[in-house]
């Protein structure tokens, strides 16, 4: 974090030594830039969600009874023996699995979204379009495909290999756009969408030389955060959670990076290093959420835009409240994935495809100056 | 991105099930002497002055009953899902009817082609070819007709009724097994880890029903259902089927796999250790060892029932 740097006062106060300064400084900082308030009923909204959520789906729950199941594995309430054990398994190793790793895929998205799209500068900037999450995708065809296990030593070896597929692809498409332009975003973002096309054609390529065995490569493919229990939403948290802190530490230096480079270099910041960094987070928290549940479009798109429509363009704001926003779309749409055609399900994918695409359009008719802010 | 995935594992569902059919098929014969006239599944007259002897089958579930006819020297291609019997790895492949290589279809010069998908149709007559379109059988009673309509326009119909009355001899000694059972069992029928099953509407809970079993996936509209896993663990089969073990399909899953995937441990045939795994060819494919099919359910309804007490 450099606050320190990147803030003239605070270089002020840094000068001063004075440690309860600084504490004062942060505690003044917190309360005064961060919408505290409006994250804290965010937080209150994704729990009564996921209560609502576990309660949904081809069995439907009552949400009491969702409550009491929670409250009674948590040990926080007497077991109560007139409930069938079967609404406890559903709620406690299907849906709350489930709805918890919707949850964590949508933040990671989201913020990944908005992560790209305030390192880059562009408003169009989704782990989807710019590469990373295809890449993600190609290396993990690659491993399901491969005779190579899934996991090695206890430990699922799909997040790790999704991160490297991930941070080549955005490191090709890094280079790609730099002998073009380095200054450009606009460079950045179709180097991208050149790498995206590139590895999903490889993709399809390798699905159709699998086949007949392409179904499960289909079914990732197509996205879904169902089955696993809570072995998903665990093989997640180590990846997404650091890189979330480390991002949302960020949010003042990726203000200052929406100003131009030179004048990011005048406040202290080494942009090129921040970058990178910010970059490798994001396409880590991307990789991680790709490898459990497959390709998710739009959600990284959808939920910084909303925000950013609601509450302005302070990152300070945008970076926690995306990561809100994203939870409760993804939540709400394996909602509608699993109760539309109940009890068939559809991928969640299609759900999001399907609001993503308007949204898309709408953003862009509504926002007409968009395109001039690249 | 996604619709069109979801076209293509429809379409790949449908193929390596090997059925898709919404219809009966409305295949008839008439004729006399050696000129027969086939009603096909549009209702178009397909007319055989003399039996074809260049073939090209479409369809997995065919190229087995025009082996089963003794037809392999007259078979001079095949779709790339035909994988049985051996042997039919040796003919030349023209891709399958979703993904067709029309210039390899008409470089075999083929006087027969034999589909049950329409899309490549009208391509094909278009070349000048005859093709023979008809839906996939929808139960026991299509693929028996089906079998039939083959040896009448291929002149092998004492091979035909041979092969019907073995099927339908093998069924019929397979029924009277289960005579001694009056429980209904409900099954869970697993085409792919996705939680892929049968609905009602398909060859294989055609099959599943006519064995009074009670089919979980038979609530759903579509033939092939992608079902909650909630779904599954509520229902709480006494038998499941998988139809994607490893042993059949790599990226398929184990017994074991499926007794420890979380929140199953409730359920009756995890319990029961009654889970069994199936040749996914012999019982979705609505080809000429469905006999072999029927009896291998049909054991495992017997183990089941053994493991009930």
């Amino acid at each position: 974090m450099t606050p320190i740097l990147n803030n003239p006062k605070g270089k002020e106060d840094s000068i001063k030594g004075n440690e309860t300064d600084w504490v004062d400084h942060v505690k003044a900082m917190l309360h005064r830039r961060y919408p505290v308030a409006r994250i804290a009923l965010g937080i209150i909204a994704i729990i009564v969600v996921m209560a609502i959520s576990a309660g949904r789906g081809a069995i439907e729950i009552p949400i009491d009874v969702v409550a009491i199941i929670i409250m009674d594995k948590l040990r926080m309430a007497e077991p109560s023996a007139d409930l069938p054990s079967v609404w406890e398994t559903i709620v406690w190793n299907i849906r709350l699995p489930r709805v918890i790793t919707a949850g964590i895929v949508g933040s990671a998205l989201a913020l990944s979204g908005a992560t790209f799209q305030g390192i880059f500068r562009n408003p169009l900037a989704d782990p989807y379009l710019i590469g990373v999450a295809s890449g993600a995708g190609l290396a993990v065809t690659i491993i399901i495909i491969s005779p190579i296990p899934n996991y090695l030593w206890g430990i699922n070896l799909l997040p790790p290999v999704a991160f490297l597929g991930a941070l080549l692809a955005v490191a090709i498409a890094y280079l790609l756009s730099n002998n073009v332009d380095p200054r450009s975003t606009n460079s950045l973002v179709l180097a991208g969408v050149a790498v995206t096309f590139m590895a999903s054609s490889m993709t399809t390529f390798l699905m159709l030389q699998a086949s007949p065995d392409m179904r499960p490569i289909l079914n990732w493919l197509l996205g879904g955060v169902s089955q696993g229990g809570w072995d998903r939403p665990a093989w997640l948290l180590p990846y997404v959670l650091p890189c979330g802190i480390f991002i949302m530490l960020h949010s003042r230096t990726l203000n200052v990076l929406q100003l131009d480079r030179d004048h990011a270099m005048q406040l202290g910041i080494n942009v090129d290093r921040t970058k990178v960094s910010l970059i490798v987070c994001a396409s880590l928290a991307t990789a991680a959420a790709v490898s459990v549940s497959g390709m998710i479009p739009f959600v990284g798109l959808m939920a910084p835009h909303c925000v950013r429509l609601l509450w302005g363009g302070d990152h300070r704001n945008i970076l926690p409240m995306s990561t809100v926003v994203g939870a409760l779309l993804l939540i709400f749409s394996d909602m509608l994935a699993r109760t539309i055609l109940s009890p068939e399900e559809l991928p969640v994918g299609v759900i999001t495809a399907f609001f993503g695409a308007p949204f898309f359009v709408l953003l862009l008719r509504r926002n007409k100056t968009l395109g001039e802010q690249v | 991105m996604g619709n069109l995935s979801t076209v293509l594992l429809v379409l790949m569902l449908m193929v390596t099930a090997g059925c898709s059919a919404q219809r009966p098929t409305d295949a008839g014969t008439t004729g006399n002497n050696s000129k027969i006239s086939v009603l096909d599944s549009r209702g178009k007259e397909i007319i055989f002055d003399s039996p074809p002897n260049r073939i090209v089958s479409l369809s997995p579930a065919h190229t087995e009953i025009f082996y089963m006819l003794g037809l392999e020297n007259y078979l001079v291609g095949v779709d790339s899902f035909s994988d049985f019997p051996d042997q039919v790895s040796k003919k030349p492949q023209v891709g399958d009817a979703f993904t067709l290589n029309i210039e390899a279809v008409v470089g075999l010069e083929p006087d027969l082609i034999y589909t049950t998908f329409d899309g490549p149709v009208e391509v094909l007559e278009e070349l000048g070819l005859r093709v023979l379109y008809i839906f996939p059988a929808k139960d026991v009673k299509g693929v028996l007709q089906n079998i039939k309509l083959l040896g009448d326009i291929t002149d092998r119909e004492y091979e035909a009724k041979d092969v019907i009355e073995r099927i339908e001899s093998q069924i019929e000694v397979a029924k009277s097994r289960l005579s001694g059972i009056e429980a209904e069992f409900r099954v869970y029928y697993e085409l792919d880890p996705g939680l892929y099953t049968v609905g009602d509407d398909s060859f294989v809970g055609d099959i599943l029903s006519m064995l009074g079993l009670e089919n979980i996936g038979a609530g759903s509209d579509s033939p092939y259902p992608k079902i909650s896993e909630e779904v599954i663990i509520f229902n709480d089969p006494e038998i499941i089927i998988l139809a994607d073990g490893r042993e059949f399909v790599a990226t398929g899953t184990t017994v074991g796999e499926v007794s420890k995937r979380p929140g199953w441990q409730s359920i009756t045939a995890i319990k029961r250790k009654s889970i069994y795994i199936v040749d996914g060819s012999l019982i979705s494919r609505p080809g000429p060892r469905i006999g072999l099919g029927v009896e291998k359910i049909v054991d495992f309804i017997l183990d089941a029932h053994s493991k009930q007490s």
